[in-house]
């Protein structure tokens, strides 16, 4: 006989207290996580249209699933864009965009002081330059403010694989943006 | 080299993300308004789970079910014959209870959801055994139950 022991993990937003619930609570999250999210969402995305869509569904399904109606662990929300984008993808692959070059060229990452407005600029092209899983992770972690635990659960990844992606980022962002950076 | 990571990420963090366009953060406000607390109906405030279990509805709720139960009892003193009880054997003793989880079959299928989107399901046979031992009567009780587990596993496009 055979004796299993089951151990339960944390799901993405099962591991941190419930932000304030209530419209000001509300107010407060978007506020806070909307421009990481539509960070994500402006990297995963071919249009700004499509971008402000994903974040969109997936911030309503995130709070739907929230049976106490408190904000989501921005965790969750994350994972729902990347899955949703890979949806979006599938739906368009053949479809010629117009929009895509507009998209690449006019739409600003960030948005720094105006000192840093050339280290922004730069930094979105060495994003840009970076593999698509390579980018995703570092997104998250630097401006998503996830762990690797919970980035691994965002997009279905082993947490180890999050970090040897990370790792593998920054030194192609190192190399590509020494002299701006570090 | 990792002082070097260090300042760089450092660096990165100093670069905020650009503020969502207003149009946007309206239409994030739109959409969820309606699945504000505040907003939800007043039975769905009244039964919120989470305060169900946690506060003073949670004892209500826990000492109403307990009058029903002793209720119950009250009206019902017998165990209905043909039924097995420990209690009313009041030599049994249990000397230990053994519970085991023995895997019966393991397989994957694959299936495709409404959007085309593959998906794996692995599949899983359990067996869930109790052993319930009594060495003074030399009495072993064992329950075996089948449980079948079936988990949705996304497939990796890259």
């Amino acid at each position: 006989m055979q004796t299993v022991t089951l151990n339960v993990v944390n799901r993405v937003n099962g591991g941190r207290q419930h932000e304030m619930a209530g419209s000001a609570g509300w107010d407060q999250w978007l506020a806070r996580h909307a421009p990481k999210l539509l960070l994500f969402a402006r990297q995963q995305a071919r249009c700004e249209a499509d971008a402000h869509e994903l974040v969109q569904d997936a911030v309503v399904e995130a709070w739907r699933r929230q049976a106490d109606g408190s904000p989501p662990a921005p965790g969750l929300v994350f994972g729902l864009i990347h899955r949703r984008a890979i949806d979006l993808a599938r739906r368009n692959d053949r479809r010629v965009n117009r929009e895509t070059a507009v998209h690449e060229t006019a739409v600003v990452w960030f948005a720094p002081e105006i000192e840093d407005r050339e280290r922004a600029r730069l930094l979105q092209d060495a994003l840009n330059r970076l593999p698509v899983a390579q980018r995703e992770v570092v997104t998250l972690k630097i401006w998503g403010g996830l762990t690797f635990a919970e980035i691994a659960e965002a997009l279905d990844i082993p947490a180890n694989t999050a970090a040897s992606r990370y790792r593998y980022a920054l030194e192609e962002l190192r190399k590509i943006t020494k002299e701006v950076f570090v | 080299m990792q002082d070097e990571l260090g300042k760089l990420e450092a660096g990165l963090r100093q670069i905020p993300p650009a503020a969502a366009p207003p149009e946007l953060m309206e239409r994030l406000r739109a959409a969820t308004a309606g699945m504000q607390a505040e907003d939800r109906p007043a039975w769905r405030r009244i039964f919120r789970w989470d305060e169900l279990f946690i506060g003073w509805r949670g004892l209500a709720a826990g000492a109403a079910a307990a009058i029903v139960v002793l209720g119950w009892l009250a009206w019902h003193p017998a165990t209905k014959p043909g039924k097995i009880n420990l209690a009313d054997s009041p030599g049994t003793k249990v000397n230990a209870v053994q519970v085991g989880h023995s895997l019966v079959a393991s397989f994957d299928t694959v299936a495709q959801v409404p959007g085309g989107e593959p998906v794996r399901f692995r599949c899983r046979e359990w067996q869930d055994d109790v052993v319930i031992h009594d060495d003074a009567h030399g009495m072993v009780i064992s329950k075996s139950t089948p449980r079948v587990e079936v988990v949705p596993v996304r497939f990796e496009t890259y």
